[in-house]
């Protein structure tokens, strides 16, 4: 069993200090060590996106990857977005009343928020054909509303600045 | 017709669980142990907090796990009280004896009861708070109370205003009304509308507190070692491997297995993997002989059955088939059914979790669940305390669907606790175990013999169904002959003779509630069956249902339903509609589908629904409650089964429960129709039409008829 070492990672604009084995999945690293628990664990299969996070911009299920590898690697979660003023997936989301019990949303924002990123005026199928984090109380109409709201609003934000 | 709600009985109530106007500091109160306490202390109830400033605190009874009921619940005591939502805070409550659901008799979240079981309490406590207010601001003016008013948080006489903040700390001195008047729904101003809901803003942020988001300080963590196998018996090898590993803490034998403890649950993950099970005696059944045994006790008439109500011969067995026999003789056509569905998982997406300390004999909880009281009784008995030593705090579920009700993870973090004293211990349960240890939707199978009159009508229906029963599994030894809802099905149409009968199976599969129970299987059964009679009648599927049913809201929501899908579709060779009623918790929901068949593949294209449950309290989360359901009902239906092999479940990747993903979502329309009456349950109602409406509209389609689910075991494949 490997041993515990130091690492250092750069999550939200900040390097934060943590004790762990090198196979510890960025997801446990987050929510046990960082303490940044609005990155939920869902299946630690990478198969249901509840744990999305972006790693150097792209969308990723951080229980699939490692700290090992992730020395110098910038990592945004949803405290990030969260604390950012007038977010516009954020404020979709509100706007929109999205999550039913909630707990796959965080997951859901940050997919939706790297796809917005690549693609800031998707078609209704565009959104269909990228989402793909699941949800067990069936949001996928609010969210993918929402997608679409939110893409308004980046629209309406870049035609104002 | 407009009406107000019924009451509640306040002396039945007690004025110590009513209601707590608290002066002072009361908006800065703990819940948990010093609310409880504080509410005996000064003889006051558990729901509602007024502080000087104004400002209100809900205490909300109910697990919160999508059913929004954390703001619905708050706002039947808002509405009643006169405030301003916007000055409003909810807080989940914890385990408290007071705050009992009077329906389901226990502090309990299922079978669609909060609304319904709560709303007399609730209503009942704002209104009576609303009059003491009211009477503090009389006795202060020197007016008659009947010369007030109530708006938004303040009494008014004439051009005098004063804040229910102002006034809390006299009215709580104020006898309690023993009957107060409640508003006519006419009146209301928060209920029946849509408003923006208050957890969202935390759910969004990622700052909400599930059960597996609780710290504490000095926290371990804890993952499980437990068998494969969901049944059976084993023996654990490598314990001592475990307890040597890097970081672990502790290896504590819980319910099922045990559980390693480290600073991080990674580590303990690690070490638990160290863990190895041995199965001991006989292999566990394999699907192939679980459904051997239900197809054994189809066959086995002599086996002890138990009537639903209201079936010809009363409860008497041999009369009641007799009678339906003689039916059958003398009807114009017939028909015989045989069905099947397998055992489902719940899948919620949110693991099972619970965090639990104990410290000089107090044990505490921190658990996502959807049965604190239960809890609560299992944690006195594991640990000998007495009640007012045990304390549960709830946090907000990532998903419950009925699983949360039991209280196996529980009753694990309980036994860590009480291993490890002074240490608060978070155990989480990998996905892997979540889908193997479930406590499974049972399978059952049925046979139906049907047939019609020369017009149309159904001269008979002769149900036999066969499966673990529920109450078996809860009250092991309640009366076999006794009619058991979680194998029976409901018929919502006028039938001339009609035996229902059922018979439990004694299998080892752990079996649970998952989200709409028995009405799941039993709907796709009877609506099955009505369509099938429908084309033997030769008649629109539709138009059989509205000669046949037995009651004008299935009829309206029927009718509302063919019209939203531009009712009738001829049938096809690719494109198909099917319908399908399921009533059920007091509502009235009609699903319809439309389904596209290309060879083999099925797609889901879009599914309607309509539904009447009696007042919609907050409109826009009731049509997402359906929408929920649907998706909920649709996934399983079309490819989730769990099969056991050596009693081990097929489910250990939540890809292999059925969930159903975005790109399985079908287009979902819902209109609401509000009969006016008394208030139905709206969580679980739509997910049982889904199965038959999609396996009806299968058949218009030119696709096969299919009696056993999933459809993926018809040879067809599908989208999820």
């Amino acid at each position: 069993m490997s041993m515990a070492q130091d690492f250092t990672l750069r999550v939200n604009g900040k390097a934060l200090q943590l004790r762990a084995t090198a196979d510890t999945p960025l997801l446990w690293a987050l929510r046990d060590h960082l303490k940044l628990t609005g990155t939920k664990f869902g299946c630690g299969q990478g198969l249901c996106g509840a744990c999305t996070v972006h790693l150097d911009g792209a969308a990723i299920r951080s229980c699939t990857v490692e700290i090992g590898g992730l020395a110098g690697a910038e990592i945004t979660t949803i405290e990030a977005l969260a604390a950012a003023p007038d977010n516009p997936v954020i404020r979709a989301w509100d706007e929109g009343d999205v999550p039913q019990c909630g707990y796959c949303q965080p997951g859901q924002i940050m997919a939706a928020a790297a796809f917005l990123k690549d693609n800031p005026t998707p078609s209704r199928e565009e959104i269909r054909g990228a989402m793909t984090n699941l949800c067990r109380c069936g949001t996928y109409q609010q969210i993918e509303a929402a997608i679409a709201r939110a893409a308004e609003l980046v629209a309406a934000k870049g035609r104002s600045a | 017709m407009m009406t107000s709600e019924p009451s509640a009985p306040l002396s039945a109530v007690s004025r110590r669980t009513l209601l707590q106007l608290v002066a002072g500091s009361g908006l800065c109160l703990a819940a948990g142990p010093a609310l409880a306490a504080d509410a005996a202390a000064t003889g006051f109830g558990v729901y509602l907090r007024i502080a000087p400033d104004g400002g209100i605190r809900i205490e909300t009874p109910n697990a919160e796990m999508g059913q929004g009921t954390y703001d619905g619940l708050a706002k039947i005591v808002v509405e009643e009280l006169d405030a301003d939502w916007q000055r409003v805070e909810i807080a989940l409550s914890g385990e408290n004896p007071g705050m009992v659901n009077p329906r389901l008799r226990g502090q309990t979240t299922g079978n669609s009861e909060a609304v319904r079981g709560y709303f007399p309490l609730l209503s009942t406590a704002g209104a009576a708070a609303r009059e003491m207010l009211v009477a503090a601001a009389a006795a202060r003016w020197g007016v008659a109370p009947e010369a007030c008013r109530t708006e938004a948080g303040m009494v008014t006489n004439g051009n005098r205003r004063i804040g229910y903040g102002a006034l809390a700390e006299a009215a709580a001195r104020l006898p309690v009304p023993q009957t107060p008047t409640l508003k006519a729904r006419a009146d209301y101003r928060l209920l029946g509308r849509d408003m923006a809901r208050k957890e969202t803003a935390a759910k969004v942020r990622g700052h909400a507190v599930y059960g597996i988001d609780v710290e504490r300080p000095g926290m371990k963590l804890a993952a499980l070692a437990m068998p494969d196998a969901a049944y059976g018996s084993f023996a654990a090898r490598g314990l001592e491997a475990a307890r040597a590993a890097d970081g672990v803490v502790a290896v504590v034998p819980v319910r099922g297995g045990h559980a390693v403890v480290a600073d991080d649950w990674w580590t303990a993950k690690k070490a638990a993997a160290l863990i190895s099970f041995e199965a001991e005696g006989a292999a566990p059944l394999s699907t192939d002989g679980l459904n051997a045994a239900l197809r054994a006790m189809m066959a086995d008439l002599s086996a002890p059955a138990g009537l639903a109500f209201g079936v010809e011969g009363g409860k008497d067995l041999a009369a009641s088939r007799a009678a339906v026999a003689a039916a059958e003789k003398g009807a114009a056509k017939r028909l015989s059914a045989e069905f099947s569905v397998p055992y489902l998982a719940h899948g919620t997406l949110e693991p099972m979790c619970c965090t639990a300390q104990m410290v000089d004999g107090l044990l505490t909880l921190w658990a996502p669940t959807q049965g604190p009281g239960t809890l609560a009784a299992l944690a006195q008995k594991l640990s000998g305390l007495a009640a007012d030593k045990v304390v549960i705090h709830r946090t907000f579920l990532g998903g419950g669907f009925g699983r949360r009700w039991n209280s196996d993870y529980g009753q694990q973090a309980i036994e860590l606790a009480m291993a490890l004293p002074g240490t608060p211990v978070k155990l989480i349960w990998s996905r892997e175990q979540d889908g193997q240890h479930d406590f499974y939707r049972p399978a059952s199978m049925a046979r139906i013999d049907a047939g019609l009159t020369a017009d149309g009508s159904i001269a008979y229906w002769n149900s036999r169904i066969v499966g673990q029963s529920l109450i078996q599994a809860w009250r092991p030894g309640a009366g076999l002959d006794a009619p058991d809802y979680s194998l029976q099905s409901n018929v919502y149409y006028q039938v001339t003779a009609r035996h229902q009968e059922s018979s439990a199976v004694d299998l080892p599969v752990p079996i649970g509630y998952w989200r709409s129970v028995a009405h799941m299987p039993n709907a796709f059964f009877t609506e099955t069956v009505i369509d099938e009679l429908a084309l033997l009648a030769g008649m629109d599927p539709l138009a059989f249902r509205l000669q046949n049913v037995d009651a004008p809201r299935s009829r309206a929501v029927l009718e509302k339903l063919g019209k939203m899908m531009g009712w009738p579709h001829p049938g096809g060779t690719d494109v198909g509609h099917g319908v399908a009623l399921t009533n059920g918790y007091d509502s009235y929901c009609a699903v319809g589908a439309r389904v596209r068949r290309d060879g083999k593949l099925l797609r889901v294209e879009k599914l309607w629904a309509v539904m009447d449950c009696g007042f919609a309290l907050e409109p826009e989360n009731v049509r997402r409650q359906v929408m929920g359901a649907m998706a909920f009902g649709l996934g399983p239906m079309l490819e989730g089964q769990v099969v056991f092999e050596g009693g081990v479940a097929n489910t250990a990747s939540i890809g292999a429960i059925g969930a159903l993903t975005p790109n399985g979502m079908p287009l979902i329309e819902v209109e609401l129709l509000a009969d006016g009456g008394k208030l139905g349950g709206a969580g679980e109602v739509a997910v049982p039409g889904v199965a038959p409406a999609v396996c009806n509209a299968l058949v218009a389609a030119g696709g096969p008829r299919v009696r056993a689910l999933p459809l993926t075991t018809a040879g067809l494949d599908v989208v999820v």
